[in-house]
């Protein structure tokens, strides 16, 4: 199963990259396979492409603020966290989207 | 019959005056009784008196019972729950809209620990503790004591009673007279004072000491006040204290109609150390006070560029100003601790607080270090571009430490404060023998003498000027010269005199024209041929300058170059000229903008033509001192910054790090500005990119770190900033921490918190790694300990830099488990400086 996931936190310098590590190294364990895209204070990095997009069983925002350009994911099915439960619970995260999609 | 309903207080600040103004106000309309009462404590008041209202020591969520009697009672006290309930949190929310924004960093801990404190502006940096003497006017309370029944003043209780009500009444119609012209908080208090001086509480109070007690009028009501003052004093609230000032403003005032007797402001008798507390304090009383005993200055009025605050900068006096009604919320005696790095002002601190400031002193000490090293660097940029680096005195006292702190020279010797609170002129011999000293303890250093700067907002005893509607704009400087000519006469004899003696240069303020200067050196030439009739010794070949601060003068600095040596900007006076704005007027404070593009394009035209003509320009004004400035000003070109000598080492820092050409292009942009705004930007922007450093270095690792709580963390973390030049501001620092700590608390499970911020007060991107010898409560939702604090900084409006880019890197680094153990596990900072770098390469 393919997932998709956008981080994003107020200041952009620590639990953005935080979560999106901890979703990667998380994901990786349990044998899911993520693409996760960074809004901080370098911008946006690892962008997801309308196919990453297209492919994705579903999108997981892990944010603290708006999420930028979420008009690509309008019609796919949305998880919505915090940036800090991403960090401390990215395994608890990971199992919901996946029950909740039936894989 | 009565209606009676329950209610939670709704107000965070509690019942303090305003809100009881409110209610009171509210009630005034219902014609029968209405008792409230604070269950929690059950004080119980009538709710027309305000006094009896903030006597009930109500705060937020008490709750409280009220109970209403008499001629449609159902509908009004459905009314007024409503009113408790609902709107009373809107008036107090709009009142609280209209109080200006201070510019005092309140550090944390204080509000934490819900201390009793007063904010102000930071006027003069450090921190001191220790005991306020209060300097003020006040009523001789003796002579209220005594007297009463069987004095001779006392007629009948009758009498009192009767003159007491006229006093009201006349104090009364003095505030409602003064309401219509005040705004703002000055009109809040006008109307507090209004509402306590008809509060039925303190009213019957008054009466019955008369009537049982056979008081004198002014007695009881000198009783009355100090009884609702003790009570007020028992509730340990900010507001009421500001109340009990009131009272005791109130009372004043009844007490002056009452033929109470008026002391005058004692001249302050300091006979131990302490911490003066005044509403303004003249330069003369400044300079009356003995220097070993005044620690530190609270202030409610005086201006920044006062002359009072200026010299305590230069002493290196710690002082908060625009505390409101600071003197009649302070008491002798009453220890504090003064903040004037922060602008607070905290009273009878408890253990916590006394902790964070015994920390701060210590940073303070390290920084001092600091600051030795850098005074002792000469005035050089790093590629050997001369700016001579000098101090700004007002009394020869002052050189001393203005040698200590580095300076190179006197840019400015302000001689008229030789003449503050001295009831006759010194003459000529008294001049000659003091210039000549300081010229002597230069020993080779150049002393630029500026002559008697009268006038404007420096008025002296011993010479009488005219009153004028806009001193500013008139007789002022040479300007008074002419009439005054023996002043000017023996001050210019007598510096030609001392300046055998020492490298002394004479400069003259506030010239705006040609002719002024020419009148001024054909008089020096007549003074040098008396000189040499008398036979006296003196220099003729003196080097003569003028100050610039009329923009007259900048734009014909060719023309001026013809007839004198060298000029010195005094940029207060220059930008109050240029902008036209009152630099004492605190509504036009936005005006006073060094980074004004208009400024710098005028400073750069008067540099340039100065140059031309091979003569030197200075700065001397306040601004010269700050360093955050000096790239502009060495772009600029100027030859030399003269300032109060507090500030020299870490601009001859500054300095030292900077590259001439690169500053020129700085100014050249700077110049090209619309606003000031865009420079501050530019400024910015030239710091992150000449002033990039390493993101850690091992002074920024602690692995046994002795913080015992967070907010001692994060005050760590500013200090290590300062301490190493990476931050320029810690209070700053702190507080942009504890913002982002507000949004969600920086903890994130594993022990590990990573407490961050981006702001104006970071100079470069940094990172700050502890390791706590005790774990600390992160006070968060999960509140697990914290005992690993890896902590980032960054400057404000950084986007892409490479520095920044190693953030990123290191933060995705730290949630993997054997990263943070090998940060637990290292065992010197250099292991963790490596571990980082690693870890961001």
């Amino acid at each position: 199963m393919k997932l998709v996931a956008v981080t994003a936190c107020p200041t952009g310098i620590a639990h953005t990259y935080m979560a999106a590590e901890q979703l990667e190294r998380v994901a990786k364990k349990m044998g899911l396979s993520i693409k996760v895209e960074t809004q901080g204070a370098m911008g946006i990095e690892n962008e997801l492409k309308p196919e990453d997009v297209k492919e994705a069983a579903a999108v997981i925002l892990a944010v603290g603020i708006a999420v930028q350009k979420r008009e690509r994911f309008e019609g796919k099915r949305i998880f919505e966290f915090s940036v800090q439960e991403a960090i401390k619970n990215a395994e608890g995260i990971l199992q919901k989207v996946k029950e909740e999609i039936g894989g | 019959m009565a209606v009676e309903f329950t209610f939670d207080f709704p107000l965070p600040l509690g019942l303090h005056a305003r809100p009881a103004a409110f209610i009171q106000e509210k009630c005034q309309d219902f014609a029968g009784e209405i008792v409230f009462e604070n269950l929690r404590n059950g004080r119980k008041g009538e709710a027309k008196s305000i006094l009896s209202l903030i006597t009930s020591d109500t705060q937020y969520g008490d709750r409280c019972r009220v109970v209403v009697s008499g001629q449609g009672e159902k509908e009004f006290a459905a009314a007024l729950k409503h009113f408790l309930i609902e709107d009373l949190k809107l008036k107090e929310e709009r009142a609280l809209e209209r109080v200006p924004a201070a510019t005092a960093i309140v550090p944390r801990l204080i509000l934490a620990e819900k201390e009793i404190y007063l904010t102000g502006q930071p006027a003069s940096p450090g921190i001191v503790s220790g005991k306020v003497f209060l300097l003020q006017a006040g009523f001789d309370w003796e002579s209220l004591t005594t007297g009463g029944e069987g004095s001779p003043e006392f007629i009948s209780p009758q009498a009192e009673t009767e003159a007491f009500s006229q006093a009201v009444s006349k104090v009364q119609q003095e505030i409602q007279s003064l309401l219509p012209q005040k705004s703002g908080v000055e009109r809040n208090i006008l109307q507090a004072h209004l509402s306590i001086i008809t509060d039925r509480a303190f009213i019957d109070r008054v009466n019955e000491l008369i009537e049982k007690e056979k008081y004198q009028a002014k007695q009881a009501v000198y009783q009355a006040g100090r009884e609702f003052s003790q009570l007020l004093e028992q509730a340990k609230s900010q507001y009421l204290r500001e109340r009990m000032a009131d009272l005791q403003d109130v009372t004043g005032r009844l007490l002056e109609q009452l033929g109470g007797q008026k002391l005058t402001r004692a001249r302050a008798s300091l006979n131990e150390p302490a911490i003066i507390v005044a509403e303004d304090l003249f330069p003369s009383e400044f300079l009356n006070l003995k220097p070993d005993f005044l620690r530190g200055l609270i202030l409610d009025k005086a201006g920044q560029t006062s002359h009072t605050l200026i010299m305590a900068r230069s002493q290196a006096i710690p002082a908060v100003t625009g505390v409101a009604q600071a003197s009649r919320q302070l008491r002798s005696g009453e220890e504090v601790i003064l903040d004037g790095t922060r602008g607070v002002v905290v009273i009878s601190p408890g253990e916590a607080v006394r902790k964070y400031y015994q920390n701060e002193i210590e940073a303070e000490g390290l920084l001092l270090k600091r600051r030795q090293q850098q005074a002792a660097l000469p005035g050089l940029t790093a590629d050997g571009r001369k700016i001579e680096i000098a101090a700004n005195i007002g009394r020869p006292e002052e050189l001393e430490k203005a040698w200590l702190d580095g300076a190179e020279g006197v840019g400015i010797f302000r001689t008229e404060l030789l003449l503050y609170g001295q009831p006759a002129l010194p003459t000529e011999e008294e001049q000659y023998l003091l210039y000549k000293k300081v010229g002597q303890e230069a020993s080779g250093r150049p002393v630029i003498i500026r002559t008697f700067d009268i006038g404007g907002d420096k008025p002296v005893p011993a010479i009488s000027l005219p009153q004028e509607p806009n001193p500013f704009l008139g007789y002022r400087g040479i300007r008074i010269y002419q009439e005054n000519y023996e002043l000017f006469r023996h001050q210019v004899r007598a510096i030609l005199r001392a300046a055998v003696f020492g490298q002394l240069k004479i400069m003259f303020p506030m010239v705006s024209l040609v002719e002024e200067v020419r009148w001024l050196k054909e008089k020096m030439v007549e003074f040098c041929r008396e000189l040499k009739a008398e036979g006296l010794a003196f220099k003729d070949r003196i080097e003569t300058g003028i100050m610039l601060e009329v923009p007259s003068v900048a734009l014909l600095a060719d023309k001026f170059a013809e007839e004198v040596d060298f000029f010195s900007v005094g940029s207060n006076d220059l930008i109050q000229y240029f902008l036209a704005a009152d630099r004492s007027n605190p509504r036009v404070r936005y005006l006073n903008q060094p980074l004004n593009p208009a400024l710098l394009r005028l400073l750069k035209k008067a540099i340039d033509l100065a140059h031309s003509r091979g003569r030197w320009v200075g700065l001397c004004g306040e601004m010269a001192g700050d360093s955050s400035l000096t790239p502009v000003f060495a772009g600029l070109g100027f030859d030399e910054l003269s300032m109060s000598s507090g500030f020299i080492p870490e601009v001859k820092a500054v300095l030292a790090s900077l590259k001439i050409e690169d500053c020129r292009q700085l100014a050249a942009r700077a110049m090209e500005a619309a606003t000031a705004g865009e420079n501050s930007e530019n400024l910015q922007r030239f710091y992150q990119e000449h002033f990039s450093q390493e993101v850690i270095g091992p002074e920024l690792v602690d692995l046994q770190a002795a913080c015992r709580s967070k907010a001692e963390v994060l005050q760590e973390i500013a200090i290590k900033l300062e301490l190493s030049g990476r931050v320029d501001n810690r209070a700053r620092l702190e507080q942009a921490l504890w913002k982002r700590e507000d949004d969600v608390a920086t903890d994130i499970g594993f022990g590990l918190a990573i407490p961050h911020c981006q702001s104006e007060a970071v100079r470069t991107p940094s990172i700050v790694v502890l390791h706590l010898a005790q774990p600390v409560d992160w006070q968060s939702k999960e509140g697990q300990p914290v005992d690993l604090i890896v902590s980032l900084a960054i400057p404000a409006g950084e986007k892409v830099s490479q520095q920044l880019a190693l953030l990123p890197k290191l933060s995705r680094k730290l949630i993997h488990e054997d990263f943070r153990e090998a940060l637990r596990q290292a065992r010197t900072p250099a292991e963790i400086v490596s571990l980082i770098k690693q870890a961001t390469s």
